[in-house]
């Protein structure tokens, strides 16, 4: 197989804070090849966001890497000098951020910020870069595009000013698209067209992408492969269909079982009982251990098991196997 | 039938663009006696609904085709260009917004934003964060009948009393979510608007709040606007449905009819691709140019040009909404004719 596009290996990574050592981060491990997207699921404060900011190099300032290696096409992003590291922001890998409106500038039109990035980045000049946002604009959807580059944020509606960032992190042609939530904002029409814009990309012209999402639906619909994340551990990956269809980490079943669906009524969601474990307290080897309705012995006293590859499990006792002779499958509703 | 909480009638809000610097227009007053037209952006057109007391009505629509436009002139955010806002009868749409933080009505009417991160002030206590409208419009001084409705509202979103004491960022997404929502109920509203209260939230905690939000709206009696982009969790908690595309209601009707039955193509298209759902006729793709709400022509449909369905009468004359079925109507040509023939 050819090396992958983006490579994060066994990654450690802590918060140095005033209130302690955040261990957001702990033996990591994912891939993303060229034409892939990845799908990166989790409950608020598992470490995606992290994730993908290291990938970029962009940590904030407390942050530091304890173990572990980021490559990018073969290069290591970690340990770099930050001169390389910016050369790769923008023109190789472009990020869409969580909270759109405070990435853009308020007081500069949307088609002037596009511009601004083509002219950087995308090799446009003064007199192309004009024409090239309002296609880029046109491209995500947004009406009357020519009119709407002339518009600030505010004058944007929220779902407008993230097709912008959309616009902007598309118009330079990565080879790599981080999205930390892309579509959280829109509704599912438009969302149906940008995601289909985004998979387009990367079949055509060999994009890969990280998809950080809460949303496992359109996780199963487009990525061709997941990781789910918990506590700063990647606890379960594998192709798309697989992981949804037969899910084998207690953690991924019940997030499953927490996703309102069509004809399932309020009763029937399960929340996940207990909350993340605080990252700055001496953690057990299984950092979902206080949560888990098929907790043993075992998960006191051995580290992890390795991720392994295909569908790949860090659980002593995962779903659809059944080496302590427990029940195999969990009931969450009832959890 | 008893009288609605809220009723709109014909709301519309107009933004004026102004596309030429002041010496611009000047110049063009000065040389030229052309009427100079300034391109206006209809983000709410002609808008009439009504809610009623306990009741919960959803809205949804397209990115960018008035929701919240709409939910800040309900809440007196922002002026109204044309037509009224009835609160238990009175008419709130023609107080100015400046004005309407001292009306009787503004502790009836509260919303919930988007962003629970967003959306608290990093300087203040869960405690003074709800305490803050209690203070502000209910005007209580006393410390201890404020302390005891504090109390009272985080015990009613199931925020334990220990966290009063914590600012936001030591509070996880959860409990933001449930300060944002003890604020809003604290000061014992009748209407209560959320506009994309779970977006920011993971599954997990979504679950628990819809639950939540249920619950409340069962025990205190509320009614709720409820925007939101998740069709799954509007069907959950909404008793009806309203669907805004470009600045006008596309369809409105009772949740199950809405969605069993959907009379508007844009309606249909919007419940064909939601993720996870697997419609039988397959997935409708909108392809084609959205049209611009800036001075949209008043006698075409809105969606013509994207409608799978769209014809010569389309672009004639724009439909009005009529009734397609019990408390259910569209606005839609193709939608009457149905009803007509069946
Ligand atoms: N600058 C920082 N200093 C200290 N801790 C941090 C910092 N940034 C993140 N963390 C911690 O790292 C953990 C992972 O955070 P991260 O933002 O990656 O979560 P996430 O999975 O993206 O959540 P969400 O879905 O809410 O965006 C959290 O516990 C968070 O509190
Ligand atoms: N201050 C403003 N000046 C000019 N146009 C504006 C202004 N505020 C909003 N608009 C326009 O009004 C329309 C409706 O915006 P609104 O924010 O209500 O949309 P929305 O339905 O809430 O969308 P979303 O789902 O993306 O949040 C958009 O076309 C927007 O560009
Ligand atoms: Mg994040
Ligand atoms: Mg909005």
């Amino acid at each position: 197989m050819a090396a992958p596009l983006l490579d994060v290996d066994g990654l450690s990574l802590e918060f140095r804070t005033r209130s302690g050592v955040v261990k957001a981060l702990e033996d990591v491990s994912f891939q993303v090849a060229k034409g892939e997207i990845l799908g990166l699921v989790g409950e608020s404060g598992s470490g995606k966001s992290v994730s993908a900011y290291a990938a970029m190099g962009i940590l904030d300032a407390a942050g530091c890497v304890t173990a572990g290696a980021i490559r990018y096409d073969g290069m290591a992003v970690t340990g770099a000098p930050e001169r390389e590291v910016a050369k790769l922001r923008g023109r190789e890998m472009a990020m869409i951020f969580q909270s759109p409106r405070t990435a853009l500038n308020p007081i500069r039109t949307v088609g002037d910020q596009i511009g601004d990035v083509l002219r950087r980045h995308g090799g446009a000049t003064r007199q192309t870069a004009r024409a090239r946002a309002v296609e880029a604009l046109a491209q995500v959807r947004i009406p009357d595009p020519a009119r709407r580059a002339r518009a600030y944020p505010f004058e944007l509606s929220g779902g407008m000013c993230q097709r912008v960032c959309i616009a902007m992190a598309l118009a330079c042609r990565p080879k790599l698209l981080i999205c930390d939530e892309p579509t959280t904002g829109l509704d599912v029409t438009t969302q149906a067209a940008i995601m289909a814009l985004i998979v387009e990309l990367c079949r055509e012209r060999g994009m890969g992408a990280l998809l950080i999402t809460h949303d496992l639906h359109l996780a199963a619909e487009t990525c061709d492969r997941i990781a789910v994340m918990h506590a700063g551990h990647v606890v379960e990956t594998g192709a798309a269909a697989d992981l949804f269809a037969q899910p084998r980490h207690p953690y991924t079943a019940s997030l499953i079982a927490a996703t309102p669906a069509a004809g399932r009524t309020l009763d029937a969601i399960g929340a996940i009982p207990g909350n993340l474990p605080d990252l700055r307290a001496a953690l057990p080897p299984c950092r979902y251990r206080a949560r888990c309705p098929r907790a043993l012995g075992v998960c006191d006293a051995d580290p992890l098991p390795p991720l392994g590859s295909g569908h790949g499990v860090r659980c002593h006792n995962p779903l659809g196997c059944n080496p302590m002779g427990e029940e195999a499958t969990v009931d969450h509703a009832a959890a | 039938m008893t009288t609605p909480l809220l009723e709109v009638e014909d709301l519309s809000k107009i933004y004026q663009l102004e596309t030429r610097s002041k010496p611009v227009r000047f110049l063009r007053e000065w040389f030229t006696t052309l009427p100079d037209h300034q391109p206006r952006l209809h983000a709410v057109d002609g808008v009439s609904f009504s809610i009623a007391p306990g009741e919960s009505l959803g809205l949804v629509g397209e990115s960018g085709c008035g929701k919240s436009t709409l939910v800040t002139m309900l809440v007196r955010l922002s002026t109204v260009t044309a037509g009224t806002i009835r609160f238990e009868g009175r008419d709130i749409g023609a107080i100015p917004p400046a004005e309407f933080g001292r009306s009787p009505d503004r502790a009836k009417i509260q919303v919930v934003f988007q962003d629970p991160h967003e959306s608290l002030n990093p300087r203040d206590t869960a405690f003074d964060t709800i305490a803050e409208p209690l203070k502000r419009l209910l005007r209580l001084t006393d410390a201890r009948e404020i302390a005891a409705r504090v109390g009272e509202a985080a015990e009613r979103v199931g925020l334990p009393a220990a966290l009063l004491s914590r600012y936001p960022h030591q509070l996880s997404g959860g409990q933001k979510a449930r300060v944002n929502i003890a604020r809003a109920i604290a000061p014992g509203p009748r209407l209560l608007v959320l506009d994309e209260p779970t977006s920011a939230l993971d599954v997990s905690v979504q679950a628990v709040i819809l639950k939540l939000l249920d619950r409340l709206r069962r025990e205190l009696g509320m009614s709720y606007l409820f925007v939101s982009h998740d069709l799954n969790v509007v069907r959950l908690l909404c008793d009806r449905v309203m669907v805004m595309y470009l600045g006008k209601v596309a369809e409105i009707g009772p949740t199950e009819a809405i969605f069993e039955a959907p009379q508007h193509p844009y309606t249909r298209a919007l419940l064909s691709a939601a993720p996870g759902a697997e419609p039988a006729g397959g997935r409708i793709r909108l392809d084609g140019e959205p049209r611009s709400p800036v001075d949209p022509d008043p006698n075409v449909c809105r969606f013509f040009g994207r409608c799978p369905q769209g014809h010569g009468l389309c672009e004639r004359q724009a439909p009005a909404l009529r009734g397609v079925g019990p408390s259910h109507a569209a606005a839609c040509h193709l939608a009457a004719a149905a009803e007509a023939a069946a």
